[in-house]
């Protein structure tokens, strides 16, 4: 079984929101777009009762609920054996849940199959409201009939949902903060139930150790440092009590749960130190509760039970190669996995349809697929590109509060390139009105397909901008652009019959001699002017290395730094629509001009 | 699936065969976990004197769900609204009745819906069908389509003229031969099992020596009558005839308590049925 979509009103941040998963959805997105608030939301419809937090008026939107306001939350839950009811009957009966067939095209559910691809489904409510009176909040779950309102707090009986079907869809979540030490033990609710599902319990060492605690070799209140004390203690009890008993000092508890209890996990290393774990970095702490769910899942999918999983930012603490491992493994092992995450990386990992870009506007959610559809064979070559190879680039660009699309490749090669060694020197960013490298996303636009990248992301993102050339072309596209059925955020163009590298130019040209100089290594000739750099640049395009050694250029020569901090933070103004640039201006058309 | 029907007078030990079958037939196939017993009467009376004699039962230890048809009509018709609203009832409200079980019965024709109860619900209990109109009646035939049926039922109790020739015992007839009761339990004192049976034949009875059959011009006359010739035991039966109603009070225990039939929900304390 798995989550097909879910829908959230009046929860935290999110006032109204409808998104739909795949099987393995990660969801991505600026901060506070609600990656979070989705997660707990399906934490409060399938966590057991143990992971579900205890709600507060802070967890209904705008905090300050009324007795009427609700949180309400209903999760379509489909993937049935057969998507026969009757094979799930303990699912769809009276006093469970109703039958209902989703179409995952659109995410409406229908009360009966009027079209063969539409699955079996059922459907899980959440309602909670503050109760002015006790200061609490209540909370029901229940399986939702239809979508006429209800009040399941004054309504007789809707049907709850049994413990035991919660159990079955086995649904853990692993959150941001996972730094807890004591996960290998016996106090954690989670090793105990990996313990009994992926193993036996040690009971005989347990109780050897139990034993051996009760009975110890070296006991301390035999100690001769503490032994006088003792003979104090006991004397002094004698004569208190009639038969009165011996002070003897122990570990723990002396029975088997104390030991259970006392147990903390310890890691050895090739040295020869064992070192507890509330000691360890905290890469390995968070590693230790993925572990044990891992082992959880191998036993669950072992059984052929479900095992669905939320797993906010892998990349917490854990390096690059092991989020990809971590991602992978839970992926492989559960029915359904959540991921949230800040990581372009651990985004690109998944694949660019579950890729989930999530929006907030006015507390009304949305959330985008990266890709809609998986790419047809016959999809052209720069669509291949732009999902597949440069996706890292794209998902780390749609991260960003502002996104531009350049006309072009060498655009984005150029730029990045210098802004890298500037945003290494110290201080640099503060020079800056608005800094391009925190604001502003570029991403690498293939074949000049400027206007198609725009239709494309302009989907997935509020604020999405495009830079074109100076050219006759340039203009075409400003045109096709302000025709478009969603115009960009902000046109920019490079003055009339200039192109990117006239703009390096530019910018060398603060300090011709110095920068120049320093570029004798460009070209077999070396470069006279800054000219002869642009001449080289426009004749070859996409020379990384000529890219690298500009830029080093650009950084180590102060006038030279400071005309690029004035040029980005510029194009970061006019992305934002800000006029606080001298840079650029707008033109009769509202079109973004650069002014060299 | 199959229906064991069982009809026949007032006394004649419907009840009791409905819980042997009953027995029997848990005893072949128990209930699994989670399933329980409907059971369905038209009545609330008849809905508590069925809810008592079920509970008697060891096998079943509560698992039962006794209800009238009309509150597991709405029950179905509650949940199902998306579906009922598809069918074109909209806006349907828990008093509308009618409506309520026309819906319902619709419903339970749908082979999900009726698998949906069945799986809670492999079993269904009717006593008293023969008070079933016609879309109650449907929504019974809905159910019997999955669910194994025991129902009992007695064309001379129905109350309702409308329901003339009786819906309910027809279809028994052509679906199953039905386990037609004649002998009556209740008591052997042979002059009342006379008058009884003229009465299901048709002629008048005649007054006994433990009881008097007397007419009345009207039938609000018979009450009065009734009222002020009641007696304790000993007198405490009686009979009496009208124009073309009949009102018969029976004392099955031979003690001071009233057996009492209800033509209403609680209310009513006599039955009455056409001459």
């Amino acid at each position: 079984m798995r989550v097909s979509n879910l829908k959230i009103e009046n929860f935290r941040g999110i006032r109204t929101g409808f998104v739909r998963f795949g099987k393995h959805p990660v969801f991505v997105g600026d901060n506070n777009t609600g990656k979070t608030t989705l997660i707990e939301a399906l934490t409060l419809l399938l966590g057991r009762e143990r992971l579900v937090r205890e709600l507060t008026e802070h967890d209904f939107y705008g905090s300050c609920p009324q007795p009427v306001d609700r949180i309400k939350l209903v999760a379509t839950i489909t993937d049935f054996p057969n998507d026969d009811p009757e094979h799930s009957s303990h699912w769809f009966r009276d006093g469970r849940a109703v039958v209902k067939w989703v179409d995952e095209v659109t995410g409406a559910v229908h009360p009966q199959r009027d079209n063969q691809a539409w699955r079996l489904c059922c459907q899980i409510a959440v309602q909670a409201r503050f109760d002015h009176e006790s200061l609490a909040v209540e909370m029901l779950r229940y399986f939702h009939d239809h979508d006429d309102p209800i009040d399941p707090f004054a309504e007789d009986s809707p049907a709850l949902v049994p413990g035991k079907l919660i159990q079955e869809l086995s649904f853990y979540l692993v959150r941001a903060s996972r730094t807890w030490d004591k996960v290998f033990s016996w106090g954690n609710e989670l090793f105990k139930r990996t313990v009994l599902a992926a193993a036996a319990q040690p009971a005989a060492a347990l109780l050897a150790e139990r034993d051996r605690l009760r009975a110890p070799e070296q006991p301390i209140d035999a100690d001769p440092g503490i032994e006088p004390l003792i003979q104090n203690l006991n004397t002094e009890l004698a004569l208190s009590f009639p038969n009165a008993p011996k002070v003897q000092l122990r570990l723990t508890g002396t029975d088997s749960r104390a030991v259970m209890e006392a147990v903390s996990a310890h890691f050895a290393t090739a040295d020869g130190f064992s070192i507890p774990a509330g000691r360890q970095g905290s890469g390995l702490l968070s590693m230790q509760g993925l572990l044990l769910l891992l082992e959880l899942g191998r036993a669950r999918a072992a059984a052929g039970g479900e095992f669905l999983m939320a797993l906010e930012e892998p990349e917490v603490h854990l390096p690059p190669s092991a989020q990809q491992r971590l991602v992978q493994r839970v992926q492989a092992l559960s029915t359904q996995t959540f991921v949230t995450t800040h990581s372009p990386l651990v985004a690109s990992m998944a694949d660019p349809t579950s890729v989930l870009i999530l929006k907030k506007h006015n507390g009304e959610l949305s959330a985008e697929p990266f890709l809609e559809v998986s790419l047809p064979a016959t999809a052209p070559n720069w669509q291949r590109k732009f999902f597949q190879h440069s996706r890292v680039d794209v998902l780390s660009a749609l991260m960003q509060p502002s996104l531009l699309i350049p006309e072009g490749r060498a655009d984005f090669q150029l730029l990045r390139c210098i802004l890298k060694p500037l945003m290494m020197t110290a201080g640099w960013v503060d020079t800056m009105s608005k800094p391009f490298g925190i604001e502003v996303g570029v991403v690498p636009t293939e074949d000049a397909k400027v206007i198609e990248t725009h239709r494309l992301l302009s989907r997935l993102h509020q604020r999405v901008s495009c830079l074109v050339d100076g050219d006759g072309e340039g203009l075409l596209y400003v045109g096709q652009l302000r025709n478009a059925a969603t115009p960009p955020a902000s046109i920019v163009r490079w003055n009339d019959g200039a192109m990117v590298e006239d703009t390096v130019g530019w910018i060398l040209l603060a300090d011709e001699g110095s920068a120049v100089t320093k570029l004798a290594e460009l070209s077999e000739v070396p470069p006279a002017s800054a000219a002869d750099v642009v001449g080289y640049l426009k004749a070859k395009k996409m020379d990384i290395i000529a890219y690298e050694l500009v830029a080093e250029a650009i950084a180590t020569t102060p006038a030279c730094r400071s005309r690029a901090a004035d040029l980005l933070s510029g194009l970061a103004c006019a992305c934002a629509g800000s006029d606080h640039t001298a840079r650029f201006v707008r033109d009769v058309d509202g079109v973004w001009v650069f002014q060299p | 699936m199959t229906v064991q029907a069982f009809t026949g007078g007032a006394g004649c030990g419907k009840t009791y065969q409905l819980m042997r079958s009953l027995s029997a037939h848990l005893e072949t196939s128990p209930l699994t976990e989670g399933q329980k017993v409907l059971a369905l009467t038209f009545m609330h009376g008849s809905r508590r004197r069925l809810e008592e004699r079920l509970g008697q039962l060891p096998s079943l230890k509560r698992r039962t769900d006794c209800t009238t048809i009309d509150s597991f009509a709405w029950r179905l018709v509650r949940r199902w609204k998306t579906l009922a609203f598809k069918l074109g009832y909209e806006n349907i409200d828990p008093s509308q009745y009618d409506r309520v079980c026309d819906a319902a019965g619709d419903l339970l024709h749908i082979p999900e819906v009726c698998g949906w109860v069945a799986a809670s619900f492999p079993i269904l209990l009717v006593d008293e069908a023969q008070d079933l109109t016609a879309n109650r009646l449907r929504l019974v035939q809905g159910l019997t389509m999955r669910l194994q049926a025991f129902v009992a039922a007695d064309e001379f109790q129905c109350l309702d003229e409308q329901l003339r020739p009786n819906p309910a015992c027809a279809w028994l007839d052509q679906l199953c031969p039905s386990e037609e009761l004649t002998q009556p339990q209740r008591t052997n004192v042979e002059e009342l099992l006379n008058a009884a049976a003229a009465i299901r034949s048709g002629m008048p009875p005649t007054s006994g020596t433990l009881f008097k059959v007397q007419l009345t011009p009207k039938p609000p006359l018979a009450g009065a009558w009734m009222s002020s010739n009641l007696c304790w035991y000993g007198g405490g039966m009686g009979c009496c005839r009208f124009q073309r109603h009949l009102v018969k009070v029976e004392d099955e225990t031979g003690g001071g308590s009233w057996e009492r039939e209800g033509n209403s929900a609680e209310s009513s304390s006599l039955k009455q049925s056409s001459w």
